[in-house]
């Protein structure tokens, strides 16, 4: 899988140098993901998460914009403060993520975005949506974990999952933090395929570390 | 390499289309329906990348070097997407978008007259399930927490749902579909019994209060409809030790099936030893029982449910029984329960067709010994149903079923001296058919036509009962719901072995009800009447002089309100209900409120929850006003006109969450009645004027601590 990945990373840094239109993509991208990554504006993130959306409809075959917008709507869904708007944003994720997942399928990266979308929806109503998604939660981190080991975001998340269960269901700082420690030492090795390939949440590693190393 | 023609495909043919020139600049405005700004809306020129966002005023501004005929979209969260067709020519644009809410946003309008419904699977539910299991004063047992709904009367000394006026036989229990015969365990002289349902089996349950749907009969009052869950989530094993007994189980699940095993052993015998009682138990009451669960989905669209449920349970106890010599009987009783309930539900055809197959069988024998005279009463069902829903239509939903049910009851009495003696034999073939629509008349307004037949063979008669709802939302949050429906049962089996020739009792409901339901509030109001017409009525200790000349009527409100918002961590509800009733039936010599039956009923239930410790804590304060007894020494026309004193009670729960072993672990503990009030339910009168005897809760305060393992 992961050589597809390879290839497909490939072909686009190869077809981006000889065609002005594929710039002009990797150019929306770059703003966009700039956009994004200013992540205290929650205007800015509607605004990339609109944009990617746009880019995702008008170009079909890419996994990456409709993988971006996803991600914008579970950042949008925290900001949020009614349940139901966050239901709203969340659903839009994965409507997104679906779609990615169409385009790239066994794609550790959207399988994590899967967990992490689940994530999100469980923290809107922990006491009854816990039960019933986490075990589906921790399955898709288990599938990203098979399909790229190196992928340091599966160690992230899952890491953080178990951090914020409670140690009498099975998680707690001390089970996160080995977790956490690999992220990190993945996240230093992990090569970049391209300039928009997902390079996410290497500073929350960090932060989400720290919080398990405090007693 | 081929790959890559292809991936790039369409976005060369995107950009190739595109005619170079100068660029046409596009505005506007985004707007929903009512004329408010959206902002940051999606703005998009199809099959392009070219579009923008809108500002804070719902404004928008793009330019795009394209021509010609071309869609515009924009798109925001909660709203259906807005498509408009522009021609773009060489001047700039202004086009307004206008985007209608999407019909998923709008919360939908829900039947809600005389239902209140528990569910994890729908938001525009009052209740959900754990909040059943979870409520003070209720210890897992279903009824009692129902019991905090309004619209219920507590009664302390007899088990079931006394409905809004309505006696606990009035009301019907289903699992999946299937009437339950006896979801509580045996009735023994002024003991309350518990429901036989575990509530966590369940993942829906809709408990209503009157005006229920076509599907539902035989039952005056009240429908209970528990659902059962669907495919376990995975593998475990666990079991649980508290001061009632213990229980083992284990779950497993493979992909599309799981089977459910759980041995339950309860013992009141440890507890009525240490907590003072004040019913003079003679053997604390002991019960064997077993369920087995089983699930199978064939595929996405159908899905297999099959459950059984044995017990057998056993006590004996003096009791305060007025016609005896001393006033005191040994009254001893041993019940056997089985239930085999199976389902079978199928969608078809993009899910616009679904057919259900219901079938169960179920028996009981309670098989009773009062001062050496043995009672028994055995009594089986069987039961199959079918139901057929087509929603091809848009805005209709159509349910049309039939169902069979072979009921057989045998009582029979054998002295001390073996002399037996046939109380009486039924022998019942009832059969329904009902047809329901569910018509959505237009966006705010939903409405409910339906109309069940049905037939006993033992009564040798038949009915056919209607009923109405409606609904309409009054603004995004309320709305507001009648209901209109007739209601037939069959008279009870005391009855019935005596004479076929009866016909049903029957009730007539009239629902007002209104709504508020925003973010974590619900508020709820309820208005209702009640007829009750046909009744059983009959001599004092003439029996064989039965008749249908019983009427009555409830009138009464009923207000709900739950907020999960103001406290944090905190839930709370709060239930009243005011009731006025009177009957004419039975031995009544006078139309009078039935013993039942109490004016105020209240309810506060209160739960905080403390994720971090994985703890809740709950609180539940229960007042009833006092009911009416039967005072023998007042005259005919003062029947019914001595109240008990009001009963009120105070319940703490409280559970924690603990990792033993590596698998998760509950402590449950509750105290019932904590302050102690003093509950009379009324009074048993001594012949001969020598005095009274008060009818008593068996303990003062109840408690309950249990621990209970699962490898979750």
């Amino acid at each position: 899988m992961k050589k597809k990945a390879i290839i497909i990373g490939l072909l686009l840094l190869l077809v981006a140098g000889v065609s002005a239109q594929s710039e002009r993509y990797m150019e929306l991208m770059k703003e966009s993901i700039g956009m994004m990554d200013s992540e205290n504006s929650m205007v800015q993130m509607l605004q990339a998460a609109n944009q990617f959306e746009r880019i995702g409809i008008a170009l079909q075959e890419e996994w990456l914009p409709y993988y971006y917008a996803a991600y914008c709507h579970v950042q949008i869904s925290h900001h949020e403060k009614k349940d139901r708007a966050k239901d709203l944003h969340i659903d839009k994720a994965e409507e997104f993520n679906f779609r990615a997942n169409q385009i790239s399928p066994d794609n550790s990266e959207i399988y994590v975005m899967k967990g992490f979308i689940l994530q999100a929806k469980m923290s809107v109503e922990p006491m009854v949506r816990g039960l019933k998604y986490n075990k589906e939660c921790l399955d898709m981190f288990r599938k990203a974990k098979e399909m790229d080991p190196e992928n340091p975001r599966s160690y992230l998340w899952h890491g953080v999952n178990l951090y914020n269960t409670p140690a009498y269901m099975g998680g707690g700082k001390k089970n996160a933090l080995p977790l956490l420690d690999t992220a990190l030492l993945k996240f230093d090795t992990y090569p970049l395929l391209s300039e928009i390939h997902p390079d996410w949440g290497k500073s929350y590693a960090d932060s989400i570390r720290n919080e398990c190393l405090k007693k | 390499m081929k790959m890559t023609k292809y991936l790039f495909l369409p976005v060369l043919l995107i950009w190739s289309v595109s005619v170079r020139g100068q660029s046409i600049e596009i505005s506007g405005r985004v707007s929903d329906g009512k004329g408010q700004p959206l902002d940051y809306a999606s703005v998009a020129l199809q099959g392009s990348l070219d579009g923008t966002s809108t500002d804070d005023q719902g404004e928008y501004s793009f330019s795009t070097s394209r021509k010609g005929k071309l869609l515009l979209l924009a798109s925001y969260i909660g709203y259906e997407t807005c498509i408009e067709e522009i021609i773009i020519g060489e001047n700039d644009m202004y086009v307004d978008l206008i985007l209608p809410q999407s019909s998923t946003d709008i919360l939908e309008v829900v039947i809600t007259a005389g239902s209140y419904e528990a569910s994890d699977e729908r938001n525009t539910v009052v209740l959900r399930s754990r909040d059943i299991g979870m409520t003070a004063g209720a210890t897992g047992d279903i009824t009692k927490a129902i019991e905090t709904l309004p619209g219920v009367q507590r009664v302390g000394e007899s088990s079931g749902l006394f409905v809004r006026g309505g006696s606990d036989a009035e009301s019907q229990v289903l699992i999946d579909g299937m009437v339950v015969q006896k979801p509580y365990y045996s009735p023994v002289p002024d003991v309350k019994q518990r429901g036989r349902f575990d509530p966590f089996m369940f993942s829906g349950t809709v408990f209503s209060t009157g005006g229920y749907s076509a599907q539902y009969g035989q039952a005056l009052s009240s429908v209970l409809a528990l659902k059962s869950k669907g495919l376990a989530d995975s593998t475990h094993t666990g079991g649980g030790v508290h001061f009632y007994g213990t229980n083992m189980f284990h779950e497993h699940r493979w992909d599309n099936t799981s089977l459910y095993v759980k041995g339950e052993y309860n013992n009141m015998a440890p507890y009525n030893n240490t907590i003072p009682q004040l019913t003079e138990w003679v053997k604390s009451p002991e019960n064997v029982a077993g369920t087995v669960n089983f699930r199978h989905k064939f595929s996405d669209f159908d899905m297999l449910k099959f459950y059984v449920n044995g017990s057998r349970t056993k006590m004996s106890m003096m009791y305060d029984n007025p016609d005896s010599i001393d006033y005191k009987s040994l009254f001893g009783i041993q019940n056997d329960n089985l239930i085999i309930n199976s389902s079978y539900k199928k969608y078809f055809k993009d899910e616009t067709w679904s057919l259900y197959i219901g079938g169960s069988y179920s028996n009981n024998l309670d098989d009773a010994d009062q001062d050496g005279t043995d009672m028994s009463e055995f009594e089986d069902l069987t039961q199959g149903k079918i139901v057929v829903m087509n929603r091809s239509i848009p805005g209709l939903e159509l349910h049309a079923g039939t169902e069979i049910q072979l009921k057989n009851a045998d009582g029979e009495i054998r002295s001390a001296n073996d002399m037996e003696v046939q109380i009486g034999e039924i022998d019942e073939l009832y059969a329904v058919v009902f047809l329901e629509a569910e018509w959505t008349i237009a966006p705010r307004l939903a409405s409910r036509f339906g109309t069940r037949y049905e037939y006993s063979d033992f009564l040798n008669r038949g009915n056919i009962a209607p009923r109405i709802s409606l609904a309409y939302k009054t603004g995004n949050h309320s709305q507001v719901s009648l209901a209109y429906g007739k209601f037939y049962q069959s008279p009870e089996n005391e009855f019935l072995y005596q004479t076929n020739n009866l016909e049903f009792e029957n009730a007539t409901h009239l629902i007002a009800n209104y709504q508020y339901m925003k973010d974590k509030r619900v508020f709820r109001t309820e208005l209702y009447y009640k007829l009750y017409q046909d009744l059983i009525s009959y001599l004092p200790e003439q029996i064989t002089s039965l008749n249908n000349d019983g009427d009555g009527y409830a009138r009464g409100v009923d207000l709900f309100w739950r907020d999960r918002k103001s406290i944090p961590n905190a839930d709370y509800w709060i239930s009243y209900s005011f009731l006025d009733t009177e009957r004419d039936y039975r031995d009544y010599p006078i139309a009078a409120p039935p013993e039942f039956a109490s004016r105020h009923n209240l309810s506060v239930v209160y739960k905080h929850t403390f994720a971090r410790l994985g703890s809740m804590v709950g609180v539940t304060y229960a007042y009833s006003s006092g009911r009416p007894y039967n005072n023998p020494e007042k005259p005919d026309s003062e029947f019914h006109t001595d109240y008990t004193k009001a009963y009120s009670n105070l319940s703490f729960n409280m559970s924690k969450m603990l990792r033993v072993f590596g698998t998760s672990a509950v402590i449950y503990a509750s105290v019932e009645n904590i302050l102690g009030a003093e509950h009379v339910f009324g009074y048993h009168y001594l012949p001969n004027d020598a005095g009274r005897i008060p009818i008593l809760p068996s303990s003062v305060r109840s408690f309950f601590v249990g621990f209970f393992i699962s490898t979750y």
